[in-house]
């Protein structure tokens, strides 16, 4: 139940800070959160990750967006610096808000509100995990076997073939697992 | 394309998430018809299989590559409505689970990228396969999906500068208009477009005979 109302909660400051366009109010906001990561019970390192991470996720597209709007506005003489501050102080926030939430709440609990959703998003979080481990294999056995920095088209149409029918089998061979594993702890009756 | 929050007005991602919800619940229904106790083990590990697709490389001639996204493939090989569950699957997850992508820009991503990138892929090779050769369908099917889901993205930022904007008529979310931001969606896409050409062309030839459910 408490990680539902936290995500009511989120959702509806999600929202509210959408609405914001005041970039007073939302340099406040954004002093508020981030006084909420250092109060958070956490290491000083995770503490400093959830800043860094915030900051990096906005920072590449507020650079193709944000940064020539307002130098076009210098040339043109049209003052674009209180854009400049709100939509990045904006776009901040929310990210922010997104992760000290994901920090508090569990995601997971929160959508279990749909036994098939909640299910689906465990199952195919943790198998991802797998996935993504057997992928970097891939690619670094690709790469210790290529010589030089040139890879050659015929040495990458085999390796692209050998990778795509190998998850092929194997998302085939989850699906089979799953399915087994579900039915063995009595998800379906029978 | 990943749009973080901020750029996209609440008057437009709150409907695009009911709007998003409702083909999600439909296309869930359609395959717990279909499918019954199968149905979370058969999404489940396709939208793992879309996770691989998506983060796939292709290499371009001039020594570039792109990621190629998957969509079409997996929307030639399973269907469309598959294909939109699964994508959508996986953006969610790196959206809500491992806080990669907006969350208020997810039903945004979800409906140009999962339905309007599989259907498209879908009807297109459905009608160029009458014309062309199989070959060249295929790429041009995970082309024009491409290029249909950076046109649906660039409108939609596209038309927030003419909505939004305050008493002075300067811009309160996305800044640029239609002239601005169709072309530059939409040129980088040609290249992201072709890549993902080839991926769907690789990928369909590869598995196509290795199927055996379409939904």
């Amino acid at each position: 139940m408490k990680d539902k109302i936290l995500l009511s909660i989120y959702l509806s400051f999600l929202v509210l800070v959408s609405l914001v366009h005041s970039y007073e109010w939302l340099l406040g906001i954004l002093f508020l959160l981030c006084l909420t990561v250092f109060l958070l019970p956490l290491k000083k390192r995770e503490k400093i990750k959830i800043l860094k991470r915030s900051f990096f996720s906005v920072f590449f597209f507020s650079v193709l967006v944000s940064v020539p709007y307002t130098i076009v506005g210098l040339f043109i003489g049209d003052n674009r610096f209180d854009y400049f501050l709100m939509i990045n102080t904006r776009t901040l926030d929310l990210t922010l808000l997104t992760f000290v939430f994901l920090e508090v709440m569990n995601p997971f609990k929160a959508l279990d509100f749909s036994k098939n959703l909640s299910l689906l998003l465990v199952i195919t979080s943790s198998y991802a995990l797998v996935y993504n481990k057997a992928l970097k294999d891939f690619k670094d056995a690709f790469k210790s076997r290529s010589a030089g920095s040139r890879i050659r088209g015929e040495d990458f149409k085999h390796y692209l073939t050998r990778l795509v029918v190998y998850f092929f089998d194997k998302s085939k061979e989850t699906s089979e697992d799953i399915y087994m594993a579900m039915k063995s702890r009595g998800f379906y009756y029978d | 394309m990943h749009i973080p929050d901020g750029f996209i007005a609440p008057q437009v991602y709150v409907p695009a998430y009911f709007l998003d919800g409702l083909f999600l619940i439909y296309a869930f229904r359609r395959f717990k018809e279909a499918l019954e106790e199968r149905m979370i083990p058969y999404i489940a590990s396709l939208s793992l299989f879309s996770f691989i697709l998506m983060s796939i490389a292709v290499p371009l001639p001039g020594g570039t590559s792109i990621h190629g996204l998957g969509i079409a493939s997996l929307s030639l090989l399973f269907g469309p409505w598959i294909a939109f569950i699964c994508v959508s699957l996986i953006l969610f997850l790196e959206a809500v689970i491992f806080g990669e992508g907006g969350i208020t820009t997810f039903p945004i991503n979800s409906i140009a990228m999962g339905f309007l990138g599989s259907f498209s892929a879908f009807y297109a090779y459905a009608i160029l396969k009458k014309f062309l050769s199989d070959k060249i369908s295929l790429f041009l099917a995970g082309f024009f999906s491409t290029l249909v889901s950076a046109f649906f993205m660039a409108l939609l930022l596209g038309i927030h500068p003419y909505i939004f904007k305050d008493s002075f008529g300067k811009p309160l979310y996305f800044p640029y208009g239609f002239s601005i931001v169709i072309p530059a969606l939409l040129l980088p896409h040609l290249i992201v477009g072709t890549g993902e050409g080839l991926l769907t062309y690789f990928v369909v030839k590869l598995l196509r005979g290795r199927v055996s459910y379409e939904g």
